[in-house]
């Protein structure tokens, strides 16, 4: 696949984690890529560094974190060198972004509507008047009942939901062409999550935007994404198309996440988990970094470092760093 | 919001009521006898029977107490017993002066204290930051009466444009109110820099970066406007003490203010002066926390609105 076609390029990305303990890998070779209207979905327990990929994205990583290497093109521009300038006029327009606490995430003493209006009159040239209009129409097309109340209201008179949906308003409020969702239903219960799952895929479709949906349910990945990434410690481990990594999972986390998940058939006395838990930073297995939990470690595993390839050269696009993948 | 105004208000008046019997009882039980203090250590008996009659202070004393408070509420603060003037005419003299003070010191603390503390929290960790904040902490250190003393010495006597006392001509009041800012200006520095950093570790600020918003806007509309709430709070009480008169400033600048005309009152046991004098400082406080109260509710809508605040 050409470059061209690609909407954003991220190239062997490291980002480090500088501390008195040394410097830490939070993100270590991350290598991804985003068709523009493809929706990518990036799954792994807390703390893979999930959410770090999509504030590196964003520009939003702070000291003491730093992009240490790589890039990340956007429609051909790497964002890793832009300016400030550049990357401000990106950020809300080009690419936006949804988080995972539609509770803290609004300004508590601000009114919604004026919310989206900054943000559309931030980019766009348009009188307040038309910018108060186009912010009505978003806060209508998310499905918001009264919306002339909620456009006047402040978010603690808002449900988390609500609040959610004000927030989808406000990322695609100046048609983003690549739209990162952190975690956007975490914090909502079911029947909303549902919801707001559905209202993100319609106007993806509407809108023909590029997603990185970020989420640590199987479930929910599967029903959202058309190519997946299972992140471990800061590493990719396994990418692949959705119907190869549900079916096939090739990586030993990829296939312990799926057997995460609790099934409604059959006579499960008990919820299957990855016995242990995610390696510290600072404390990372010299080879590979999933060996400390992994049933099929070898001596290898232990000593090197497994690479990001392909297992299956008839199908290629299904990426695994494992020395011993399941097919 | 009606109701907590009217709630506020009676609270007040309780308040102030409180205190008028606690001056009264304490000023009445104090050592010292103004009508001695008056005629002198050899007037005679007679006379200071007579005097006392005059002043209405050979009657019990809740007689006294109730004449006091019936004349107050009807606006009679009595008469001072040295100056012969009436109390309120005293007093509302000097807070012409002390007002004044009061305003010019805390304009030159606000934009001074204010402007501090943005630049210390927008470039936290840095060197400007240490530095703003050094220099913050001898703020608040500084007694006034040395910054005074300072001004008078190296400003008023070097460049001789600020006159070193007296404020017979506006520009009088500049050093008297850089000497009394100053520490008011250190504290809301720092206050507005704790405040700031609080809310720029908020969510909602990365959703303002992820906006696209610029960093001016940012700090002025969602960082600075939600960190106002602790800033209104020592604004409000700092107005308050401001509004009562700063004894050391005025007299080490030779001002008429409240703060002299208490402190020479005190003195000299002149009792209406006194009480009048307590019942203005603690309706002023009552007020000002008052509007502090309203202010609260401008700043943030979710108290106006009456919302649970998370």
């Amino acid at each position: 696949m050409s470059e061209k076609s690609e909407l954003l390029v991220i190239k062997d990305l490291d980002v480090r984690l500088f501390t008195e303990r040394g410097t830490l890998p939070v993100l270590d070779h991350i290598n991804l890529s985003l068709k523009p209207g493809e929706i990518l979905g990036i799954v792994g327990e807390s703390g893979c560094g999930k959410s770090m990929l999509a504030s590196a994205i964003m520009g939003l990583i702070d000291a003491p974190l730093k992009i240490t290497g790589g890039e990340i093109v956007f429609e051909g521009v790497n964002l890793v060198n832009a300016s400030k300038k550049t990357l401000q006029n990106l950020r809300g327009s080009a690419i936006s972004m949804i988080f995972q606490e539609p509770m803290t995430s609004l300004n508590p003493i601000m009114t919604c509507g004026q919310q989206i209006v900054e943000a559309i009159l931030a980019h766009e040239k348009v009188s307040r008047k038309e910018a108060v209009a186009r912010a009505m129409d978003m806060i209508k097309s998310v499905g918001i009942p009264m919306p002339e109340k909620v456009f006047r209201s402040v978010p603690s008179q808002l449900s988390g939901g609500m609040r959610q949906r004000i927030m989808i308003a406000m990322a695609l409020s100046l048609r983003p062409k690549l739209l990162i969702c952190d975690e956007p239903t975490t914090a909502l219960d079911v029947t909303v999550q549902a919801q707001i799952l559905y209202l993100i895929r319609k106007l993806k479709k509407e809108l023909n935007t590029a997603v990185v949906f970020i989420s640590h349910d199987m479930g929910v990945i599967s029903q959202m994404s058309d190519r997946v990434a299972v992140m471990y410690a800061g590493q990719v481990v396994e990418l692949s198309d959705k119907k190869d990594i549900f079916t096939t999972p090739a990586h030993p986390y990829a296939i312990g996440l799926q057997a995460a998940i609790p099934k409604m058939d059959g006579e499960a006395e008990s919820l299957e988990a990855i016995p242990g838990s995610v390696p510290m930073l600072y404390d990372l297995p010299a080879g590979c970094l999933f060996s400390t939990r992994c049933e099929r470690c070898s001596m290898k595993c232990k000593t090197e470092k497994p690479e990001l390839v392909d297992i299956n050269e008839d199908n290629p696009g299904h990426l695994v760093r494992c020395f011993i993948p399941a097919i | 919001m009606f109701r907590y105004i009217i709630k506020r208000t009676l609270l007040a008046l309780g308040i102030i009521f409180s205190i008028s019997l606690i001056t009264f009882l304490i000023l009445n039980v104090l050592p010292g006898d103004p009508v001695a203090a008056m005629l002198g250590d050899f007037a005679d008996a007679n006379k200071i029977k007579e005097v006392r009659h005059n002043l209405g202070l050979d009657v019990p004393l809740w007689q006294q107490y109730f004449q006091w408070i019936s004349n107050l509420l009807k606006g009679d603060f009595g008469n001072s017993y040295f100056q012969k003037k009436s109390v309120l005419f005293l007093i509302l003299q000097a807070f012409q002066y002390t007002s004044f003070l009061a305003v010019l010191a805390y304009v030159i603390a606000l934009i001074v204290g204010l402007s501090m503390g943005i630049i210390a929290a927008v470039n936290h960790g840095s060197l400007i930051d240490r530095s703003l904040m050094t220099l913050s902490v001898l703020g608040i250190s500084a007694p006034s009466f040395w910054v005074a003393i300072l001004l008078q010495i190296y400003i008023g006597l070097n460049f001789k444009i600020f006159p070193v006392s007296g404020v017979q001509t506006p520009i009088g009041y500049v050093l008297p109110a850089i000497a009394l800012g100053t520490r008011y200006a250190a504290s809301i520095a720092r206050v507005t820099r704790a405040s700031m950093m609080e809310v720029m570790g908020q969510d909602f600020i990365r959703t303002a970066y992820a906006k696209g918003l610029g960093s001016f806007r940012i700090v002025m509309v969602h960082i600075l406007r939600n960190a106002l709430i602790p800033i209104i709070t020592i604004i409000g009480a700092d107005i308050g003490s401001l509004l009562t008169g700063s004894m050391i400033t005025e007299n080490v600048f030779n001002i008429p203010g409240i703060g002299k005309l208490l402190i020479d009152a005190i003195g000299k046991r002149d009792i209406p002066l006194v009480q009048g004098g307590v019942i203005y400082v603690a309706t002023v406080c009552v007020i000002v926390y008052f509007v502090v109260d309203i202010l609260y509710a401008v700043v943030n809508p979710n108290i106006r609105l009456g919302a649970s605040v998370e």
